[in-house]
């Protein structure tokens, strides 16, 4: 197929192109508690073309663009019809000039593994608990997928890559005032029975104190502590401040030298984007665009050291590209949880969604759980909200302790002043 | 116009009926979805511009069998009349390897009955007033960047502006043995983004547009530019709110996320069979005001989520939730009706024919009451009349709502008095706040811009809405 749409291309005056061609591969399993619900297979192959068109208006340089999908068994005429469509789509498609990436051949392969026992593996480690009283997992998707993944393009780029990619959406349910529940995500490379059992084995226990958990009180001028998935995402703000999209967007004001966070006391962020981070879900060599990704820290003890970007727009604000990176790090803080937990406190570890806005700062969450500390007292709660502003933080403090988690390792907890918490 | 069909499932329609009748040899039930998904992205902002596909887009088959035990579904996209063996042989041999898995981690397999169809043909072709394909993309990037520039032309403090239309057709074939269906249908969207800054804040105000449309939907787009300007500079003096609970109006946007998170989500019956939904123990029971009626239906209304049938091949119905605050039954995929004992209610709905289906929403409302919304906020001593949202969560287990609302209008003494609070996070317990409704407008608008999680993925188009409600509701 790729010979027929290079071929084809090839016969376009066009400026440029690019093929993606993805070959996936999955085993997915559903289950209703212990007992399977469901199971799916998937072989699909997908094509993804860029077309890329220069012209001039008023001796300056432009670079139009268009994207389209190809799927197999398309006839020459459709494929031949789509690229006259987007040809001409993309001469009024009056971008600024950009360079596309750079010729590189490579192909980045994985060891490889029978997909069903990878699958049969990752079912294994879910229901490997011991189970507690009081607590079950209520329902389990369990998808284990394969990608194979071309990038060829007429600057000379032809990278390939294979993936295991495992990825687990656990609802563990517990008894007690009432029956509640929690909701996971976890995203893996391979299987790891040991991390998927800890989650798991976690996951159960933090159920049980939810089912316990009493209504969160509206307490004034405390610090709130975040821990596990709602850390990631606030400290992704910070990271969203440092891309070049961003920047050039206008959306994000940061700028190199100067502070990335507020006058907030505590710690300061380190931050770097990191391609391929071991046992990441999301780790790859190389970008959308066939670029080599690079590691870039970005910002230093809160300050703005670099943007990081794919090709177009560093080039548009005028920085080397790090690629599309999709993983990011932080590095540790100043205090321990256990620090962190001395003062009377509210901590969070499950919100319904945790809503970080990266044009306004602002940051919300409904509270499934968490703990009110008094002084002397540390009570599960439930409901109510943390609302605030990330861009009007009085304190920030980052944890010793750290963790990977999906697309991010850092600090496992944060803690914040500054935030409204809304309850009874 | 009339929507053209898909020369690709045309095309394939025979083989694909061959293929569900090899495969019956060897399950009782087979059936298959083809789907051919086509669409435009029209993007200006004031940094670039895009032209590309819709990421709507999808060409592809899932299988469906059961075995006797259960069901087991294979998505694939590469099908000839030399490859038909070779796909039957895999499936044979993916559901052996898959049941021998449960086996070897002794975990038993659900037994889920043998679904009964009915014999139903039927070719739907949906009408537009203006096709893709007869608007040029010079036509359509022209005008979009005209509502760009007009946009930036109302105030200094518009610092980025995006204009958005897309266009999808989906064309869909359902064959079983009894069954052999086909739908094609556009929807189309468009947005209207204004970024603005002033010293060091910075907001933004989105307005969407959507329907059962094609490209006349630029119309609607040009008047609303100086509004979402005149919102998105508004929102730069807002200030935050004091948490409490207050008395409010919720437009019918603000109506209709709290229609599809509260209830919507929490009705939606594979949560019944997880025993993950609080609803069940409230059928037959007042969960709402008495002036509190819901539907949803992608039979009752034209919007994004209107069609004939559902990627299971069942008709699409117009479900009535909660009739006068009593809640009446839940929306239904095939598996979780088999299992239920209950009628499908034409709910199934998968992210693409690589997806699972789930139960899912298709276009949730209120129904329309009564009253004016001039005599809305006259009833109100201090509280807010609530304008659209940014997102939304649900809690199907315990009722919980989370919904991110982008303003809130002041009113104290049953008059508007100017003052802006942004973004108001509303929660709660979800009877409470539907037992609170005490006055409901006589409007009624959808809108169905955006996608549709279900926990955090399989995102399917939905619309929701509604008139104007007043209730009491947690803000913070």
């Amino acid at each position: 197929m790729i010979d027929k749409i290079s071929r084809q291309l090839k016969s376009v005056a066009i400026s440029g192109w690019k093929i993606k061609e993805e070959n996936v591969e999955s085993e997915e399993y559903f289950f209703v508690k212990d007992k399977v619900d469901l199971g799916r297979s998937k072989k699909v192959s997908k094509y993804e073309v860029t077309l890329y068109k220069d012209f001039e208006d008023k001796n300056e340089k432009y670079r139009g663009s268009s994207v389209f999908y190809i799927s197999p068994g398309m006839e020459d005429a459709e494929i031949s019809q789509a690229i006259e469509e987007a040809f001409f789509a993309a001469g009024f498609v009056k971008n600024p000039w950009y360079p596309l990436a750079p010729a590189l051949s490579r192909k980045f392969c994985s060891e490889e593994y029978e997909l069903s026992e990878l699958a049969s593996e990752a079912v294994g480690a879910v229901f490997s608990q011991s189970k507690p009283v009081n607590s079950w997992l209520n329902s389990v998707e369990i998808f284990v997928i394969k990608n194979r993944d071309r990038i060829l393009s007429s600057e000379g780029v032809d990278v390939s890559l294979s993936k295991y990619r495992t990825y687990i959406e656990s609802i563990v349910s517990s008894s007690g005032r009432e029956e509640v529940e929690l909701y996971d995500q976890l995203l893996l490379s391979v299987p790891d029975h040991e991390r998927i059992s800890m989650r798991i084995s976690r996951l159960l226990e933090m159920v049980r104190e939810r089912a316990n958990a009493t209504a969160t009180p509206a307490v004034k001028g405390v610090p709130v502590i975040l821990t596990g998935e709602p850390v990631k995402e606030a400290l992704r703000y910070y990271l969203m401040q440092s891309n070049a999209h961003l920047k050039y967007d206008k959306i994000s004001e940061a700028e190199l030298g100067n502070s990335v966070q507020s006058e907030e006391a505590g710690d300061r962020i380190t931050l770097e984007v990191v391609p391929e981070m071991e046992g990441s879900y999301y780790s790859l060599p190389f970008d959308n665009d066939g670029l080599l990704m690079k590691k870039r820290k970005v910002i230093e003890n809160g300050v703005l050291n670099s943007f990081w970007g794919d090709i177009r727009y560093s080039y548009y604000i005028g920085i080397e590209p790090t690629g599309a990176v999709m993983n990011f790090s932080v590095e540790e803080g100043s205090l321990s949880v256990e620090e962190m937990r001395k003062e009377p406190h509210l901590e969070v570890t499950h919100f319904s969604a945790v809503d970080v806005d990266e044009t306004t700062g602002d940051f919300g969450g409904e509270i499934r759980l968490g703990w009110h500390f008094d002084g002397s007292k540390r009570i599960p709660v439930t409901g109510g909200s943390v609302t605030g502003n990330l861009k009007s933080l009085d304190s920030l403090y980052l944890s010793r302790e750290t963790e990977l988690n999906g697309d991010y390792y850092g600090p496992v907890s944060l803690m914040m002043e500054g935030m409204k918490i809304s309850g009874e | 116009m009339k929507v053209v069909s898909s020369k690709y499932l045309d095309d394939r329609h025979d083989l694909l009926r061959n293929l569900v009748s090899i495969l019956e040899r060897d399950f009782p039930y087979v059936s298959i979805l083809g789907t051919d998904v086509k669409g435009k992205l029209f993007r200006v902002t004031t940094t670039g511009i895009s032209v590309n596909d819709s990421r709507w887009s999808e060409r592809g088959f899932v299988l469906r069998v059961h075995d006797g035990t259960g069901y087991f579904e294979f998505s694939f996209n590469e099908i000839d009349s030399e490859s038909l063996n070779e796909i039957v042989e895999l499936v044979k041999k993916r559901v052996t390897v898959f049941r021998k898995a449960m086996v070897k981690n002794n975990l038993e397999a659900a037994k889920t009955p043998i679904p009964e169809e009915k014999e139903w043909k039927l070719s739907f072709k949906d009408e537009v007033k203006i096709l893709p394909g007869m608007l040029s993309a010079e036509e359509i990037m022209g005008r979009l960047s005209n509502l760009k520039d007009k946009a930036h032309s109302l105030s200094e403090e518009v610092i980025n502006v995006m204009t958005l239309m897309e266009n999808v057709q989906v064309s869909k074939l359902f064959i079983s043995s009894k069954k052999d269906l086909f739908q094609s249908y556009i929807w189309s969207q468009g947005y209207l983004y204004v970024v603005a800054r002033r010293g060091k804040m910075t907001k933004y105000s989105m307005k969407g547009f959507s329907g059962l449309k094609g490209a006349e939907i630029l119309d609607e787009m040009d008047e609303y530019v100086e509004k979402v300007v005149e919102n998105a500079r508004m929102l730069l003096s807002a200030e935050r709110i004091n948490p409490g609970t207050y008395d409010v109006i919720c437009s019918p946007d603000v109506a209709g996320l709290i229609a599809h998170e509260a209830f919507g989500h929490g009705v939606e019956m594979d949560m019944f069979v997880k025993e993950r939904a609080k609803a069940v123990e409230y059928l037959g029971k007042q969960v709402a005001s008495e002036l509190v009626t819901m539907h949803d239906g992608a039979a009752g209304v034209r919007e994004v989520s209107s069609y004939a049938f559902d990627d299971e091949g069942c008709e699409a119905k117009d479900t009535v939730i909660i009739d006068r605050g009593i809640l009446l039954t839940g929306i239904s995929d095939v598996i979780s009706a088999s299992v239920l004992g209950t009628e499908p209610t034409g709910n199934g709905k998968r992210q693409s024919f690589e997806r699972k289906a789930y139960a899912r929403m298709t276009n949730t409302y209120f129904s329309p009451g009564k009253d004016d919304l001039e005599e809305m906020i006259t009833s109100i001593d201090y509280g807010f009349l609530l304008e659209d949202y940014y997102s939304g969560m649900e809690d199907p287990k315990n009722w919980g709502i989370q919904c991110v609302i982008a303003y809130g209008r002041e009113i104290v003494k049953g008059k508007l008095t100017g003052r802006i609070v942004s973004p108001v996070m509303m929660t709660g317990y979800v009877p409470t706040l539907l037992k609170s409704i005490s006055m409901v407008s006589k409007d009624f608008r959808l809108s169905g811009t955006g996608a549709c999680g279900k926990g955090h993925k399989e995102f399917v188009k939905v619309s929701a809405g509604g008139p104007y409600i007043k209730a009491k509701a947690r803000l913070g």
